[in-house]
């Protein structure tokens, strides 16, 4: 599963922090829901019953904020960059509920500082599953504001696993850099309200996250003094805004900008505090979709964005991610 | 519909069946050593090392040790690669850590494994430590050192007078490495 080449892979301290980012993506196109369709999120529209969602990013990593939130450069010579192709479905189980499930397979290609050292990696990343249930029976999207009602927005009531099938620290690893997950369980609860009033739309997405303690007796491959660990807690919210465009062929445009924050409390080990981690995050982005006019296809790009200034952030790296994605609905 | 479910459920499975960390272990499985024999572990003895120092001098540990020019209490070795973590770990090792050892003669080595030469550690050194938190940067840039200890980004060692080491793995949240160290420097 574990596919090494080039000796020493020091990536591995972003390979975490990338993963740890999965789950918070910025909700990057907001429209093309009527109910069902927040494009950050896996969700099925009313209509749909099954999707199959594929996706491609880059992420480059450039600096990083430390505890105190100011923000510092790479080593020289450093060039950090991550690739993720993700492969995820939504199914529908009622009128109401609707489930997904989304495995990323990561690759890293990292230089790091002036000492040559570089990493070649790959292997599947912390898995996660989500049942969502929808606070509505019918599309929530309108064309003109006639009534209060129709203000109504679609809210989606969320909770997901993410289960840790990535290589983490704590696996089989040859050295401290092979790895692609967190090894921690987490479970979250999410809530997704999302409005479209054509040709505008928008959603807010709050999610809170807790990981659940685990034995760790090996750190990088490396067999230690066993003891308890658990991942602080995680709080996420964002905020999107888009517009959306018809074209003649009732194709959909939507363009949409957000912005994000994440938090995670500091670690406990063997039930104290580990004043080193913790860390904050809060970033911006861009996203265009096009869907079709029966919405069974979906093509979407995004570029997220994190400020390489002083207060945007701590004990974090700043990075740009540009991804890339296709979803195809079967109704 | 049918294959598409059925290929997402085996694809599912298969990533589940591969990973260890689904159920993860509390077992000891440490190496038994020969306390006292030369090696990497706890309770093993260091081999001697010598790496240059941001100011140009050198630094031997055996120089640090009962028998050397400049004998230590103990001296902790911290692996960094300027990360972010790393900073974090440093922070705490000056506000943390050297407070509650400053009336013992502690050394703390930052081995820089990741830049490329001398000149680079000091850039890196510049950026990223105060020549007030009393910490010696050393390069080690052939990773000599960083092999010999197996070390990794925030690997901590920490050795008594006598050269045996009495921690090495992860940083942590600095609590076994201060219960480390008092050991050290009560002996």
């Amino acid at each position: 599963m574990l596919a090494k080449s080039n000796g020493p892979v020091p990536g591995a301290f972003f390979i975490l922090i990338f993963l740890s980012m999965l789950s918070t993506s910025v909700s990057t196109y907001a429209g093309s829901c009527c109910g069902g369709g927040s494009g950050a999120n896996n969700l099925l529209s009313k209509m749909g019953n099954l999707n199959i969602d594929t996706s491609v990013s880059w992420e480059n990593y450039n600096g990083y904020w430390d505890k105190d939130g100011n923000w510092k450069e790479d080593p020289q010579g450093s060039e950090l960059n991550q690739y993720r192709m993700s492969l995820g479905s939504a199914y529908r189980f009622a009128d109401r509920w609707q489930g997904s499930i989304s495995v990323p397979y990561v690759i890293n290609r990292n230089k790091y500082g002036s000492g040559g050292l570089e990493s070649n990696t790959s292997g599947i990343g912390d898995t996660s599953i989500n049942l969502w249930y929808e606070a509505f029976d019918d599309a929530m999207c309108v064309f003109k504001v006639r009534e209060l009602a129709d203000l109504r927005p679609a809210i989606y009531w969320g909770i997901g696993l993410t289960a840790p099938t990535g290589i983490s620290p704590y696996d089989d690893v040859s050295d401290n850099f092979d790895i692609t997950g967190r090894g921690f369980y987490r479970l979250d609860g999410n809530v997704i309200i999302d409005k479209t009033v054509y040709p505008w739309t928008g959603a807010i997405n709050l999610g809170y996250g807790v990981h659940l303690e685990r034995p760790v007796n090996r750190d990088y491959g490396t067999y230690v003094d066993p003891y308890d660990k658990k991942l602080g807690n995680r709080a996420s919210a964002s905020l999107s805004m888009g517009y959306v465009y018809f074209t003649e062929a009732l194709n959909e445009l939507t363009t949409t900008v957000g912005i994000s924050y994440l938090r995670e409390a500091k670690s406990k080990i063997d039930g104290k505090e580990d004043a080193s981690s913790g860390m904050k995050k809060i970033g911006l982005s861009l996203g265009v979709s096009w869907t079709t006019p029966d919405k069974d296809l979906t093509i979407k790009g995004s570029w997220s964005h994190a400020l390489q200034q002083d207060g945007w952030g701590e004990n974090f790296p700043t990075t740009d991610v540009v991804s890339m994605g296709v979803a195809y609905v079967l109704f | 519909m049918y294959f598409f479910k059925k290929l997402l459920i085996m694809a599912f499975v298969i990533s589940l069946s591969a990973c260890a960390d689904l159920k993860p272990s509390d077992d000891d499985e440490r190496a038994s050593v020969v306390a006292g024999s030369e090696g990497h572990l706890p309770t093993q003895k260091s081999k001697d090392f010598t790496l240059s120092r941001s100011d140009d001098q050198t630094v031997t540990l055996s120089n640090y040790l009962e028998a050397g020019n400049d004998p230590a209490d103990a001296i902790l070795i911290y692996f960094t690669m300027w990360c972010s973590t790393c900073a974090a770990h440093t922070s705490d090792i000056v506000s943390t850590i050297k407070p509650l050892f400053s009336d013992k003669n502690v050394h703390y080595l930052i081995v820089d494994y990741v830049s490329g030469s001398l000149a680079d550690t000091v850039i890196e050194k510049e950026n990223n430590i105060s020549d007030s938190w009393g910490l010696e940067v050393l390069s080690d840039f052939q990773n000599l050192v960083k092999d010999q200890f197996h070390g990794g980004m925030g690997v901590t060692v920490v050795i008594d007078g006598d050269g045996t080491i009495l921690y090495n793995q992860d940083y942590g949240n600095g609590l076994k490495i201060i219960e480390e160290l008092n050991v050290a420097v009560a002996e």
